[in-house]
């Protein structure tokens, strides 16, 4: 045990003191050693985790945004307003009339996924319709077979679809009875990203390349 | 008491912060400034005693500095092991406090391997994704095949129906070509009798979905039919067919047709 004192002396330390366990710290070798992995593992750390950060956003890897992915999905949205837009656009009869004899639910179902400027074209033509429901009775239905993406970009696209659509009037007894067989069509719908929204703004039969 | 005179391997003045220079009271003011904050029980309080006890000895203090010259006089370079059993309690002072300095903790080379470890998998995994600029490169190949092979496909003359035949099956894989010599041998049995020649044209293509290597292409078609009941004047059909593009060996080839009206 050792006794301090103010004396000007060292103090003794008695033999049988335990010595304080030091922690071994290794050789120099060793300590060098370690500092040498230590770089080593950090340039190789840096390197690869620049590597990383390039291949995870060029190849779009967890947890970078994948492109492809996003194209993907994009493709799956315009297609499925494509078909929207065709299903609402070729459905339609008698119970959506109103007393002015206009299908005001049937205005607004389609107006929902049209561009404003392609509405402006679709209220001169709907009256058409209008007009052969009121007058024949006429009832309209769609399927939609196949859809696919020609275009697409960041604010635009064209999709194909592919479909039917079929429809009954009334005869003169007021049975409503088919028209003809299921016509067949086939679409190029062009549509515009608005405000994050793809909205139909057109679209052609495909009759020739 | 253990007060060695053996060759230390560090210094003793570095001990007390001391010149060799110094004049024993310089030895003891700093001595006794070392110990002032320390309890006798601190092992640099026993250190610093070593330490006081040689340097304020002269004969032990003049004995240790021949000894610290002829140390000088020696390589340099000379480490103490680490099982050196003679170093003085002042040697194990300025040891660990420049060990302990300088080296590594594990657990820190533990977690810069671990994440090294960790990133350098991400790296193997990303190289093995396909870019996104390789993702278009191979739609826009696997829609051009399906555009390209969706003629021979859908047409056959009944004159050469071995090369209708052959030319169909060229673009597609070994299970569709199953599929499709099913329906030719139909057409085997009724094209001759009928004389019938279709003959394919592309009209448009868009893309259904795409993978790693599969692509799904819508493809309008209109087949232009000739036959005895109409041998002049062609009756076109226009059709839309769905075409499961794969990749086998670089090329891409027909796995599947739908053309059914409800898409299937």
């Amino acid at each position: 045990m050792a006794t301090a004192t103010a004396a000007d002396t060292p103090v003794e330390v008695t033999p049988d003191e335990p010595t304080p366990e030091v922690p071994d710290t290794g050789p120099p070798q060793e300590t060098r050693f370690r500092a040498v992995l230590l770089g080593v593992l950090a340039v190789v750390l840096v390197i690869s985790g620049a590597l990383a950060v390039h291949l995870g956003s060029s190849r779009q890897v967890w947890p970078f945004p994948a492109a492809a992915d996003q194209a993907q999905a994009d493709r799956e949205t315009v297609m499925a307003q494509t078909q929207q837009f065709v299903l609402r656009l070729n459905t339609y009869g008698p119970s959506m009339l109103d007393a002015q004899g206009q299908m005001p639910e049937y205005r607004s179902r389609v107006k929902a996924v049209i561009t404003p400027k392609f509405a402006v074209s679709f209220d001169r033509s709907v009256a058409i319709a209008e007009q052969s429901v009121k007058g024949y009775g006429l009832h309209r239905t769609c399927a939609v077979f196949a859809t696919g993406v020609e275009l697409l970009d960041s604010d635009t696209a064209q999709v194909l679809v592919a479909g039917s659509f079929s429809q009954t009037a009334r005869d003169r007894a007021g049975k409503e009875v088919p028209t003809g067989e299921p016509a067949p069509f086939r679409l190029r719908v062009s549509l515009d990203k608005i405000d994050g929204r793809w909205l139909v703004d057109d679209y052609q039969p495909v009759t020739s390349s | 008491m253990t007060t060695q005179t053996t060759i230390p391997t560090a210094n003793l003045y570095d001990v007390l912060d001391v010149e060799p220079t110094s004049t024993p009271e310089q030895i003891r003011a700093a001595w006794r400034t070392a110990v002032a904050e320390l309890d006798p029980t601190d092992r640099r309080f026993r250190v610093y005693n070593q330490a006081a006890e040689v340097l304020l000895d002269p004969a032990r203090r003049t004995s240790y500095d021949a000894e610290l010259e002829r140390e000088r006089g020696r390589s340099d370079a000379a480490e103490p092991r680490r099982d050196d059993r003679s170093e003085t309690g002042a040697s194990l002072l300025a040891r660990t406090h420049r060990w302990s300095a300088d080296r590594v903790p594990g657990w820190l080379l533990v977690a810069v391997a671990g994440l090294t470890a960790v990133v350098l998998g991400f790296v193997g995994v990303a190289s093995a994704h396909p870019t996104d600029a390789s993702v278009r490169s191979d739609t826009e190949a696997a829609q051009t095949a399906a555009e390209r092979a969706i003629v021979p496909i859908l047409s056959y003359d009944a004159r050469a129906l071995d090369r209708s035949e052959a030319q169909a099956t060229a673009v597609m894989t070994s299970s569709e070509q199953a599929q499709y010599r099913k329906l030719f041998a139909v057409i085997r049995q009724n094209a001759p009798r009928t004389a019938t020649v279709v003959r394919a044209q592309y009209v448009a293509s868009g893309v259904v979905r795409t993978g790693t290597d599969q692509v799904d292409v819508l493809v309008f078609v209109n087949q232009r039919t000739t036959n005895r009941a109409h041998p002049k004047v062609p009756v076109v059909y226009k059709s839309q067919v769905t075409m499961s593009m794969v990749r086998v060996g670089g090329q891409w080839l027909v796995d599947a047709l739908h053309t059914n009206s409800d898409g299937s």
